[in-house]
């Protein structure tokens, strides 16, 4: 059908993480001008604007020959406003930043500019062999100094940019030091060590970063509260210091336990006294500039103020996540929040709020999808508490798991809205909606009747587990959502095992970003019984496709439809459970023309006619017997993923074979061995994660991921076949697990890997990729993209029959229009000239002019990525040239 | 369901030595049409009426030497001879023109005054109002073969060097297109499409009118080669009525299906004239003894236009003698593409090769299975992983048929081992299982393996073994497969077809072999034969029978419901047991049971903290 030859590509575009390095401590800068912060994500730099709260400018790793070497090994460990080096001063400095990684580089990056220039890169000396990694650079007027990690130590050294080399000289060592912490200021430095030469007593070491007005060693001991006196915590649990802070002064020194209580300790008499409120681990710990309120935030999702002078405290509530750093920056605080609910993977969000009144400037996070299984990224802070947190503790084990284990499956899922082109990500009870081309989170919204919603739990409500969304689907005309989610019972009761399942559709209003709860179905295939597939209805039916199939794990179909004169979701159509056993491989498709279902169930295909929902009978016509197909097939194998490519080509992927069904010959016209790549890897029907289909243009395209050898690293590969298997014609590999794809309801695939980054395999160049240097390849992705969006014009010419009039019409109207004009020039020359213009208008409005220029999504997202700091002249001349 | 009538005649045609053109007015070419006017040159212009039973209302003789060119609406052209052409605007006007009518369009307007716009073969374009001639244009094309109105307002002309489109209100060209050939050729217009069909090639050619770009091809496989009287009418989008002689075909041009088709016995051939928007086609046909010619329709009834009514009917569905390869022999492999340590390349066999080497020793098993075993790289005696890549079927129902062919199956044990291995694996040829069960009734280890294993078990025959066995073993094994092989559904409608007394003898031995306290059942198993109980009692019909088996299974239910019962408050007392030991002594675990020990979930406390 598509007369284009498609020529597909690869590129890794968006979506990452923001790095939280030195477990777990955001180092976001403010720019020089105050009005901006510089966030580092693990794949690029992200500069907010703290006025209009928009992303202002990105910085991309891999469009940098010299960082895309340096990145993704190593993480951004400190930025530096200037550049740290001293080569650049004065007023040419503000446009620098200076990077520095946890390997010991130090990058001067011109970060407002383009990445045309070469970024400088100097080594600092840290021996990455035996564990050192640089966690913090500290500034102070030419003074600069480095906080490098051993294994066993942390070491502060006076770090000097000479001309040849990079030396760093006084070094201040902390033997045995577990926990660091520093003032506002970044003038006084805190580390808690247990000493080895000391006797393995824990001290609290402080030290003023560059000199040595203070220097003094508190031993915890004497500090710690006495254990008798809180009997209901195990005095584990009350010794174990889980956060610490240290005040400008250096005379304040707050400790924070896993218990919850917070002790603060005078540094020049060892006085002490108690903060209690927190209920488990003390995660966040942070003292204002003047030294008069101590911050802290943990388990309890709330951001504590303690006033010092009175003892009193208030409340900041409701965050998104668990507090695990809380950093003042003069009239900001900045708080590193984890939504820790995702036991999969670490999914931070960075929040600034303004100190005066507390309101949120801006809000920071990746994607954050949920993986099947517990990635190697994962990670969890200390717990009294929770019991899940050993993961921290038996990292190795962890790891040693994913490299010996056979399933592993973390993929995920994520639905796009095929109108507005959003991702739309499960996490846990919530739903976050994803802006792709942005590259930002557009929304978060709990979806679930969960106690994490509002607030974090108290001890008894600890075994009481939220809502979990299973699984989401949009609607093809991107109104509707469909939400699968399941509830759980509190542990530990004889109904622990009955499950809720419950069905929720939702719509949306054209403007908002928020989804509001329509129609709530409990258990809709009966009690205990779950959903294992969804599927949304093609545009042939249900007014546009405001339906939906689900399935249950015995054989049985639902069908739902928004009914209008109910204004609710109702069932219209039941095939009642039919098999005796019971499976989770369960996958459907739909053909487009809505006539057919196909009903993937173990390792049965069953061809289910629409319209009275039940299996088809294809009898032989009365004068040729042979020709007929049955209704049901049986594969080899469990079916795991059923795709109809184009109109006839039914794609099936078994655990042990990828193979296609012409359904006009009404069998397997060919076949490719699976089994070797996905043998026992993923759970019953998470293959079809994925698979894709790009419907338009009969596309398939098909993530194999791999192991490498004892290693818990991945690398993937996606392979894109026509429709009907007969060729390969692009294969692409991927550096990391790919736990998603899906097609963008246009011409590209969209995937998503195990470190939330995002990709793309696609036909149009993507824009966001194209710095502005190289214009040309922009110019290429909107040619690209209007000879797709011809194809799709044709398609449309043969579903509606009667418009064909109208286009005459118009048609005539146009010509005769031209004739008029002719005449009236009287100049023949002229005329035809015309004429040839009207032509091409004429086909571009047919839609068969093949090189006409037309204008897509993409065509200026990349202009208006960075607009801030574009010239207006340079931005007309962008939009004039795409339009032209 | 989409389907072709046979064909009921309007009116004989009288046999002509040279067949020539039949028209029918554009009037009458609607759906639920009552009125043809139909027009036989050298013969008559006429009026039927089609329903209830084809009537003539009125009929105007014309000369015999006089070919009708065009018609439509009582207005007609006619040519005698070369020179001598007319346009009949009316039964009184008949006025001389230069060469024959192409086409003709008589619109009423509001004054009811009849205008008429005629398109001659040489390009002219005449328009009258009345009888009056308004005006002639020319356009640059002729020869014009066909000329096709739009909407009263457009026209398709097509002529051997190009195919144009015109606004007739103002004679512009709105498109052209000269790449389309049309030589053997026939064109239809309609909703939009010009559909083309090329007599030479089999092949279907459909453009879009606005842009005249060609939309789709598609060759029609299945007309034999030199096959001539091909005619076709176009019904619907995309869809067209084919005859092949006395054969007729509604096709889907767009997914190239043949949604049905139909044979007319009587007729020698059938050829269409012009079809209407899924409703009929008219053509004349031809009787196959004495040779009379008819003008007929055929009642088209599209059916839902969609993907279910092509399913299994391809264009390659319905070739004759095809021998096409069966292409699924061999699985592709994506090693070359992703190379993986863990992967192994696919394996291949010669399978001719192989199965001449075990024709050859046929007869002697130990030989037949070691070549079995060994060519095909077969390293377990059932199915495994391993011998994924043995999937060709026709290869597997050769092996089977020389195993049936050249083995008894009389309980001797003689047989080769690789029958057993071809029973377990999941691509047994589905014909071949067909009177399975009972060729290997006598050997009950293939009896047990075919049920226990072999797929596509036809459920009749499952059935039939279910109802007649008497060993307990088996009679659970059949049952399991029938549970897991079929849906409730296919086992309730099997199970109408069969004997009533095969049904009562079956529920009685699952009755009294279960009170038979010798036979011992696990739990679980019984669930299931309890479960294909309940449906075979479901679909007879409870009060369908015998009054004595009702007593007993009231009997066996009443044993069964108390048994129920005492396990529920035995479980009930369990619990209450272990929820009350499990506060009062929380260390104690006496109870025995199975349950585990429960910690109860506390009430809210509230604890104050001291500051």
């Amino acid at each position: 059908m598509s007369a284009i030859a498609q020529k597909y590509q690869m590129s890794v575009v968006s979506g990452g993480r923001p790095v939280l390095p030195r477990g777990g401590k955001s180092v976001c800068t403010v720019t020089h001008d105050g009005q901006a912060l510089v966030v580092p994500f693990s794949n690029q730099l992200r500069v907010y604007s703290l006025e209009t709260r928009q992303c202002i400018k990105t910085v991309k790793f891999a469009n940098s020959a010299v960082l895309s070497q340096i990145f993704p090994a190593a993480r951004v460990a400190d930025i530096v406003m200037g550049d740290a080096t001293g080569a650049v001063t004065g007023p040419a400095a503000e446009k620098l930043l200076t990077l520095f990684t946890d390997l010991g580089h130090a990058i001067v990056l011109n970060y407002k500019g383009k990445l045309t220039e070469t970024p400088a890169v100097h080594a600092i000396p840290v021996d990455t062999k035996l564990g050192e990694r640089v966690e913090k650079v500290f500034v102070s007027g030419e003074s600069l100094r480095v906080l490098i990690a051993g294994a066993n130590d942390y070491k502060l050294a006076q770090l000097a940019f000479n001309t040849d080399k990079v030396v760093l000289t006084e070094p201040v060592v902390f033997p045995g030091a577990m926990l660091t912490a520093w003032s506002g200021d970044e003038q006084v430095f805190a580390a808690l060590c247990r000493d080895p030469a000391a006797g393995n007593q824990k001290q609290v070491r402080v030290q003023s970063v560059h000199s040595s007005a203070i220097s003094t060693a508190i031993p915890l001991e004497k500090v710690i509260p006495n254990a008798t006196t809180a009997p209901n915590t195990s005095s584990k649990n009350a010794r174990f210091v889980s956060a610490l802070a240290i005040d400008n002064s250096g005379t304040q020194l707050a400790l924070g336990f896993a218990s919850g209580v917070i002790t603060i300790v005078n540094v020049a008499d060892l006085q002490s006294r108690l903060l209690k409120w927190h209920i488990d681990a003390v995660l966040a710990l942070a003292f204002t500039d003047d030294g008069a309120y101590l911050l802290s935030g943990g388990w309890e999702k709330v951001m504590l103020f303690w006033q010092l002078a009175s003892n009193t405290q208030q409340f900041l509530p409701r965050l998104n996540g668990i507090v695990v750093d809380i950093q003042p920056r003069g009239k900001y605080y900045t708080l590193a929040l984890q939504l820790a609910e995702n036991e999969s993977s670490a999914d931070y969000q960075i929040v600034v709020l303004n100190a005066a009144d507390l309101t949120s400037r801006v809000q920071i996070s990746g994607p954050m999808p949920v993986f099947n299984d517990q990635t190697r990224s994962a990670a969890q802070p200390v717990s009294a508490l929770k019991s899940n947190t050993q993961i921290n503790i038996s990292k190795k084990k962890h790891r040693r798991k994913l490299v010996k284990a056979t399933r592993q499956d973390f993929t995920t899922i994520i639905e796009q809205n095929p109108q507005t082109k959003q991702l739309y990500i499960p996490h846990m009870s919530a739903l976050q909606t994803f802006d792709f081309y942005k590259n930002e989170q557009s929304a978060l919204q709990f979806m679930t009747d969960g106690m994490n919603n509002a607030m974090g739990k108290v001890r008894d409500e600890l075994n009481i587990r939220d809502p979990e969304i299973k699984n989401i689907k949009v609607t093809r005309d991107g109104n509707w959502l469909v939400s699968y989610e399941v509830e759980y019972p509190p542990e530990d009761l004889m109904s622990s095992g009955d499950l809720c399942h419950v069905l929720k559709f939702w719509t949306r209003q054209e403007d908002q970003s928020q989804w509001t709860l329509r129609t709530k179905v409990l258990n809709p295939h009966g009690k205990g019984t779950p959903i294992t597939n969804i599927m949304v209805a093609p545009v042939s039916v249900a007014n546009g496709g405001a339906g939906c199939i689900t399935a249950d794990n015995n054989g049985g179909m639902k069908y739902w439809a928004f009914d209008t004169a109910e204004k609710n979701w109702c069932l219209k159509k039941l095939l009642i459970p039919n098999f005796t056993n019971y499976s989770n491989s369960v996958s459907l498709a739909w053909s487009r023309d809505g006539s057919l279902i196909f009903h993937g169930f173990d390792d049965k295909l069953q061809i289910i006619d629409f319209d009275n929902f039940k299996q088809v009978s294809v009898p032989g016509s009365p004068d040729d017997s042979d020709v007929s197909m049955p209704g049901e097939f049986t594969v080899d194998s469990e079916i795991q993923a059923v795709k109809l490519v184009g109109e006839k080509n039914l794609v099936i992927a078994t655990k042990t074979t990828l193979s296609v069904i012409d359904l006009l010959l009404g069998k397997i016209t060919r076949g490719f061995d699976l089994y070797p790549y996905v043998n026992g890897m993923y759970k019953n029907s998470h293959l079809d994660r994925l698979i894709s289909c790009d419907e338009k243009n009969e596309k398939l395209a098909l993530v194999i991921n791999e192991q490498v050898a004892d290693t818990a690293d991945y690398k993937a590969h996606i392979l894109v076949f026509n429709g009907d298997l007969s060729k390969v014609l692009d294969r692409f590999t991927h550096d990391e697990y790919i736990s998603w794809i899906g097609w963008n309801h246009d011409t590209d695939f969209i995937f998503v890997d195990i470190q939330s980054r995002f990709g793309v395999v696609g036909t149009t160049v993507n824009t966001e990729m194209v710095d502005d240097s190289n214009r040309e390849d922009v110019m290429e992705g909107i040619l690209d993209g209007a000879a797709a969006a011809a194809e799709t014009s044709g398609e449309t010419a043969h579903s509606s029959s009667e418009s064909y009039l109208e286009k005459l019409r118009e048609l005539s109207r146009k010509k005769n229009g031209v004739a008029n004009t002719t005449v009236a020039n009287g100049a023949a020359a002229n005329g035809t000239q015309d004429e040839d213009a009207m032509d091409i208008e004429q086909e571009i409005i047919a839609g068969n002019h093949k090189d006409d220029h037309g204008i897509n999504m993409n065509s200026f997202s990349n202009m208006f990525e960075n607009i801030q700091n574009v010239p207006m002249e340079t931005l007309f001349d962008s939009v004039m040239k795409a339009l032209s | 369901m989409p389907s072709l009538s046979q064909p009921f005649t309007i009116t004989p045609i009288p046999r002509q030595s040279t067949p020539s053109p039949i028209f029918i007015s554009s009037h009458g070419l609607v759906p639920n049409t009552n009125e043809l006017d139909i027009a036989i040159s050298r013969y008559s212009i006429s009026k039927f009426l089609v329903h209830p039973t084809p009537k003539l209302v009125h009929s105007t003789a014309i000369p015999s030497n006089q070919i009708i060119t065009a018609f439509n609406n009582d207005v007609y052209g006619s040519s005698q001879s070369k020179h001598s052409n007319f346009l009949h605007l009316n039964q009184d006007t008949k006025i001389a023109v230069p060469c024959p009518v192409v086409n003709c369009m008589p619109v009423k307007d509001k004054n009811d005054i009849v205008n008429t716009t005629v398109i001659l073969k040489d390009g002219t374009i005449q328009r009258y109002k009345d009888i009056v001639l308004e005006s002639t244009k020319k356009i640059p094309y002729s020869d014009i073969i066909m000329a096709e109105y739009i909407d009263e307002r457009y026209v398709v002309i097509i002529s051997p060097s190009i195919v144009t489109v015109y606004d007739l209100n103002t004679i512009t060209e709105l498109r052209s297109k000269n790449n389309i050939t049309v030589e053997d050729s026939s064109f239809k217009l309609f909703k939009g499409k010009l559909y083309k069909y090329n007599e030479k090639t089999f092949t279907f050619e459909i453009y879009d009118v606005t842009t005249l770009n060609l939309l789709h091809t598609v060759t029609i496989p299945f007309i034999e080669e030199n096959t001539k009287s091909v005619t076709y009418a176009v019904v619907g989008e995309f869809r067209v009525v084919l005859t092949v002689n006395n054969l007729a075909y509604l096709l889907d041009l767009h997914l190239g299906s043949v949604i049905t088709t139909i044979t007319f016995k009587h007729l020698k051939w059938f050829k269409l004239l012009t079809g209407v928007d899924a409703s009929f086609v008219l053509g004349i046909s031809c009787t196959s003894n004495s040779g009379e010619l008819k003008l007929e329709i055929v009642n088209v009834e599209l059916g839902s236009c969609n993907l279910k009514d092509s399913l299994g009917k391809s264009f390659k569905n319905f070739v004759k003698n095809s021998d096409e390869q069966d292409k699924s022999t061999k699985p592709m492999s994506l090693l070359s593409l992703i190379p993986s340590s863990k992967a192994e390349s696919p394996r291949s066999f010669d399978y001719a090769a192989i199965l001449k080497k075990l024709n050859e020793n046929a007869q002697n098993k130990d030989k037949f299975d070691a070549i079995f075993f060994k060519d095909l790289m077969i390293e377990e005696d059932c199915y495994t992983e391993k011998d994924r890549f043995i999937i060709n079927q026709r290869f597997l129902s050769d092996v089977l048929d020389l195993i049936l062919k050249n083995f008894k199956f009389n309980d001797s044990g003689d047989y080769p081992k690789a029958l057993a291995f071809l029973l377990t694996h999941p691509l047994f040829p589905i014909q071949k299982t067909k009177g399975l069960l009972a060729t290997f009734k006598e050997e009950p280890t293939l009896y047990k393996q075919t049920i226990v294993t072999c797929p596509n078990l036809p459920l009749e025959e499952l059935l039939t073994e279910l109802f007649s066995i008497k060993n307990d073993e088996l009679s659970l094994d059949i049952s399991l497969r029938i549970l897991e092989d079929y849906t409730t559904d296919a086992i309730k409608e099997s199970l109408k077809r069969l004997p009533k007394v095969d049904i009562e003898n079956y529920i009685e031995f699952v009755i009294v072999s279960d009170s038979d306290k010798e036979v011992k059942r696990s739990a679980d198993i019984t669930k299931q034969l309890l479960e294909l109980l309940s449906l075979i009692i479901d679909s007879v019909g409870l009060f369908a029978l015998e009054g004595k088996l009702l007593e007993s299974l009231t009997v066996f239910i009443n044993e069964k419901t108390r048994i129920a019962e005492r396990n529920t408050d035995l479980w009930y007392l369990v619990e209450h047991k272990t929820t009350d030991f499990a506060s009062s002594h929380s260390t104690n675990n006496s109870t025995g049971t199975s349950v585990q020990k429960k910690k109860k979930l506390p009430a809210y406390t509230v604890e104050y903290l001291d500051l």
